[in-house]
């Protein structure tokens, strides 16, 4: 492994039916690295990330996380190695509350057995999930929503609460899937800061989206997808430039 | 169920056979479409639970209607040949036997055909497996669907009134018999046709040789057991593809 | 109000009725349906928390009653100890059943729980020495505690209403646990609960085993208050009356379904010339469910919910 290589994806193959989503894809995470996955849509992006994160299993290929064979573990597995991600179609569950929601991400860390739940012995857990909810809920400023079910916010606070869930078990890699994606400018912006700061928090983000101009504006390195292989990786201001690159926005 | 009630009925009043067999299967083909229309279409927020709940209901809504009907008892339904019984090979059985057996190849047969070789076939498996693709290219998905409840409910009943001679008619053979083609299904495995065809053989010889060997009050017993110990194996069953387990 | 209080207080009110009804037959018929209570609240939780349906659960009940039968007549092992056992050993059932079934994706559960409803009907039919056949076992002793014996309907009314208490606990408990918090999610959006670490396949084989346990706990009962139990209390009719009380209800409504569930079970005893219809007007119940409330009638009623 190359040192530095939080998440190395080597060769990634995967098919639905006929449609070959994902064709011998390659590329690193760098520890304390923003990557950007760009292409249009279709690509392959999601499923790349639903292949990370075990919910695809690839025809072939590997991944490796700081070290792992990420194949050998269980998805549910995966958080506790350190890995976590949002949804691009908003996974928020309607049944509980904000703060509900971003406790779930917490779910693994939560030991537990039938008796002390049956007994309500579970109080003092539930105050230390509670506290580190509220404290990831100030860093995204959502704390005012704390007690609101998902239909009752703004949709950008609907992308905050993922991520915030997402965060709140302290990964080391995030993975976050068209973040941007129906946010207006205001929305996005503050977004854009958000990233910012999780970073300076030392935790290396994958992100996927569709908007050149956001992911020139935040990443470090960029891989840019199309037909569900890799066309281009690099600086974005090398990335910009490629031929082929603006001849997959542009389509054919 | 609905087929063997139906045939029994429109037999009893003299209905020529084969004018009774086209009837029951266009009226069950028929409620099959109302049911999809009616029923399915309407539902607001469909969840896959809620829809096997619909199900459900409406088969106890059925099944309680022709309770009503028809009562509580059993219904003979006579023979289809003019003659009782065949002989081949010093075997002796029924002649209904070599109805349904003939009955069966032209089904799947014609089936088969519909489903791989017509347009119409590639446009059901295909709405089915992205619905949203489809409907982008102008394809009438939710017409697909209705014609799918046509035929599911037409062949169910043509198949129910062929095997009505053997089985009798009675109101609440339905799940039953729904619940052995699913395990035949699971046996031989879901998507396919050579599949469910040795599924089937499976399920009904071993529930024959149970009925001899063992007790007849035990037979379906011993089918749903096959059926469970597949799941447990190879829950894909014998021919099946690897579709159905979990991502 | 939150739903744990009302749904206690709703229970309290069950007991103290039992201060002043003296009619045996109403007493008897509340009593059964406070059993049927019990086996919704478990079969709420696999609907209304792994989505998943069961049609085998009157199955479930008859397992618990013919193993704690056969058990305290046979082996003559204490009552208690035999409802107990049979609830275990049935729960043990549901596990290996669930385990392969919910790794599929689709209703295999249901089609699974359906034979194996059917497959329970056809031994409890035909296992004659064992269970008596379609004529029925009896013998088995009445349920006791030191000298005191319950040997009337009254004394049965209070005793089953506490039990009724105490599952609903349980089923709160578990419901305002993080376990809880993780069927949810897993109801909703499965990948994404299986994406913040809940095993999913693990968690829904505990809660169909956990609701077979239910259902064979309040079949033990039943056996040794009736003294009498035979197949035909056990059959599918009986798992689809339970899905009716539960999904009308509202599968994720542990007062609701209490409620429905109680006049439900009641109204066939009082209107026996109906007796026919039940199935129609079963199966409509469903369909208008299914396609206008899929909550249930509970899923009306506005909760306050708990700060967790
Ligand atoms: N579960 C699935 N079943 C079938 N095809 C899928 C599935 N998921 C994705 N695809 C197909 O794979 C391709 C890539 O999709 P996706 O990864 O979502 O693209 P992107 O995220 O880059 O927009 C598309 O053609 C899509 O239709
Ligand atoms: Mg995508």
């Amino acid at each position: 492994m190359e040192k530095g290589d939080i998440l190395k994806i080597k060769n990634i193959t995967k098919h639905f039916g006929g449609v070959k989503a994902v064709d011998g894809v390659s590329f690193s995470v760098r520890e304390r690295q923003i990557k950007a996955l760009v292409g249009p849509n279709g690509a392959g992006k999601t499923t790349l990330f639903n292949i990370v994160t075990g919910l695809y299993k690839a025809d072939s290929g590997e991944i490796i996380f700081k070290g792992k064979n990420l194949f050998l573990y269980k998805p549910y597995k995966l958080i506790n190695l350190g890995i976590s991600r949002t949804f691009q179609n908003i996974q928020l569950i309607d049944a509980l509350t904000v703060k509900e929601n971003i406790a779930l991400g917490l779910h693994s860390k939560i030991k537990s057995n039938p008796v002390s739940i049956i007994l309500g012995l579970n109080k003092s857990h539930e105050r230390d999930v509670l506290e580190k909810v509220e404290r990831v809920c100030r860093f995204l400023k959502i704390e005012d929503y704390l007690y609101k079910y998902p239909n009752q916010i703004p949709f950008g606070i609907k992308r905050l609460v993922e991520i915030a869930r997402a965060l709140v078990s302290e990964p080391e890699l995030l993975l976050l899937d068209e973040p941007a994606a129906g946010l207006n400018e205001d929305e996005t912006e503050l977004l854009l800061k958000s990233i910012f700061r999780i970073w300076e928090r030392g935790i290396s983000i994958l992100l996927i989206e569709h908007d050149m101009e956001f992911v020139t504006n935040c990443s470090h390195s960029i891989v840019v997808m199309d037909s569900g292989k890799k066309i281009a990786e690099g600086l974005p201001s090398e990335v910009m430039n490629d031929y082929r690159v603006i001849k997959a926005y542009m389509g054919e | 169920m609905l087929g063997g009630m139906l045939q029994f009925y429109f037999m009893s009043i003299h209905v020529p056979l084969v004018a009774s067999l086209f009837l029951v299967s266009l009226i069950v083909g028929l409620l099959g479409y109302i049911i999809h229309f009616v029923f399915i279409k309407n539902t607001k927020n469909p969840t896959e639970l809620s829809l096997i709940i619909l199900t459900i209901g409406l088969a106890m809504v059925i099944r309680g209607t022709a309770m009503l009907i028809f009562g509580k008892n059993a219904h003979s339904v006579g023979q289809f040949l003019p003659f009782e019984s065949v002989t081949i090979f010093g075997l002796t059985f029924s002649s209904q036997y070599l109805v349904v057996l003939v009955g069966a190849l032209i089904l799947a047969g014609l089936l088969f055909y519909v489903l791989n070789l017509t347009n119409f076939g590639k446009v059901m498996l295909a709405a089915s497996q992205n619905p949203l693709a489809c409907s982008i290219f102008g394809i009438d998905v939710e017409m697909v669907k209705s014609v799918s409840f046509f035929l599911s409910g037409f062949l169910g009943a043509v198949g129910g009134s062929i095997i009505a001679p053997i089985s009798f008619a009675k109101y609440n053979i339905g799940l039953i018999m729904g619940l052995k083609g699913f395990s035949a299904s699971v046996v031989g495995g879901f998507g396919n046709n050579v599949g469910a065809i040795v599924g089937g053989l499976i399920i009904g010889i071993s529930e024959s040789l149970s009925a001899g060997y063992i007790s007849s009050s035990y037979k379906d017993a011993v089918t749903f057991f096959i059926m469970i110990l597949v799941l447990f194996i190879k829950p894909s069953g014998i021919f099946g593809s690897k579709d159905v387990e979990r991502v | 109000m939150k739903e744990n209080t009302a749904t206690y207080v709703l229970i309290a009110l069950f007991l103290l009725s039992g201060f002043i009804i003296k009619n045996p037959f109403i007493l008897n018929m509340v009593s059964i349906a406070a059993l049927a209570v019990i086996v919704v609240m478990g079969l709420n939780l696999l609907l209304g928390y792994a989505g998943q349906v069961s049609l085998g659960h009157a199955g479930f009940v008859g397992l618990g009653a013919y193993i704690s039968s056969i058990l305290a007549i046979r082996f003559n092992i204490n009552p208690w100890l035999s409802i107990l056992i049979a609830s275990l050993l049935t729960s043990v059932f549901a596990l290996i059943i669930g385990y392969p079934t919910l790794k599929l994706k689709g209703h295999y559960l249901a089609m699974a729980t359906l034979a194996i409803g059917e497959i329970i009907y056809i031994f409890a039919n035909n296992l004659v020495d064992l269970t008596g056949g379609h004529q029925g076992l009896t013998g088995m002793p009445m349920l006791s505690v030191g000298s005191f014996v319950f040997d009337s309907e009254k004394k049965f009314f209070f005793f089953v209403w506490i039990v009724v208490f105490f599952f609903a606990f349980i089923s709160f408990r578990i419901v305002n646990s993080h376990f809880g918090r993780a069927l949810k999610a897993i109801h909703e959006k499965e990948l994404a609960a299986l994406s913040f670490g809940v095993n999913v396949h693990l968690y829904k084989v505990v809660i169909f085993s956990l609701s077979a346990f239910y259902a064979a706990f309040a079949g033990g009962l039943y056996a040794f208050y009736l003294g009498f139990i035979s197949p035909s209390s056990f059959d599918l009719l009986k798992s689809i009356d339970y899905i009716v009380m539960a999904f009308v209800g509202g599968i994720d409504s542990i007062f609701g379904s209490l409620i429905i569930t109680v006049v439900l079970a009641s109204l066939p005893n009082i209107m026996t010339f109906l007796q026919d219809y039940w199935p129609i007007v079963n199966g409509l119940l469903l369909v208008i469910a299914a396609m206008f409330m899929p909550k249930g009638l509970g899923g009306f009623i506005k909760w306050k919910r708990a700060i967790f």
